[in-house]
């Protein structure tokens, strides 16, 4: 599975942080969008990079406590699937 | 509640960038759960704007500039340099236009330049509802 994905520029975003979700408006789309666990932190550690969901599933047990007994690349593959469906990840060709 | 959480500035200074780091428990949720909700504005309502909104190229607030092939607006001597569009472009022509068809009356180097310089368009600029509206999801 080489298919990449990188977030939307961080220059068209801006982000706002409620109690429990995050708001995140897309200056290119003019959407705001409300984010749950785990889109903000998967949108946090692409950084600009090019990454496959096994790259950011990585770096997500890195820098996160996660359960262990989960697919987390099968969960960030979905999530970036939806996010990509909205405008805030692109797939890149790997 | 919070006893899980580290002391220490770098949290703080997070905050300041807009990002929160979470450092702890992340929820990673369900394949199937859905994780993000969406608020289009009213514009997006009417599929009829899509069609009929239009974009100039360049807007009033670059009057005159020419738009280089990266789409930022430039002065009408830069080599390379396209001239402003001799006509608004609907948002119909904008949306196949991004979907690899030139805009009527260009080359397809021209067309690419245009839509490039679309892409930049900010909130507030001549053709940036339009071009907004064309980026709503469905």
């Amino acid at each position: 599975m080489t298919q990449k994905y990188r977030a939307a520029a961080q220059d068209d975003l801006i982000w706002h942080e409620l109690d429990s979700m995050t708001l995140l408006y897309h200056r290119t789309s003019g959407i705001t969008h409300m984010l749950a666990d785990p889109a903000p932190a998967i949108l946090e550690v692409m950084e600009g990079l090019s990454l496959t969901a096994a790259e950011i599933a990585a770096q997500l047990t890195a820098r996160f406590d996660i359960e262990s007994d989960i697919d987390a690349e099968n969960i960030v593959i979905a999530r970036l699937e939806e996010l990509s469906g909205l405008g805030l990840v692109a797939r890149v060709s790997g | 509640m919070n006893d899980d959480l580290p002391s220490g500035p770098s949290a703080e200074s997070d905050l300041n960038k807009g990002i929160v780091t979470r450092r702890r428990a992340l929820m990673m949720g369900a394949v199937t759960a859905s994780a993000v909700v969406s608020i289009k504005p009213a514009l997006a309502q009417t599929a009829g704007s899509v069609l009929n909104c239009e974009i100039p190229v360049p807007g009033n607030h670059a009057s005159g500039g020419y738009i280089a092939a990266d789409g930022k607006v430039v002065p009408s001597d830069t080599p390379g340099a396209y001239p402003p569009a001799g006509r608004n472009f609907t948002g119909e022509e904008v949306r196949r236009a991004m979907n690899g068809r030139s805009l009527p009356g260009t080359s397809r180097d021209q067309s690419e330049a245009y839509v490039n310089y679309i892409r930049r368009l900010q909130s507030g600029q001549s053709g940036f509802t339009c071009y907004a509206s064309l980026q709503m999801p469905r």
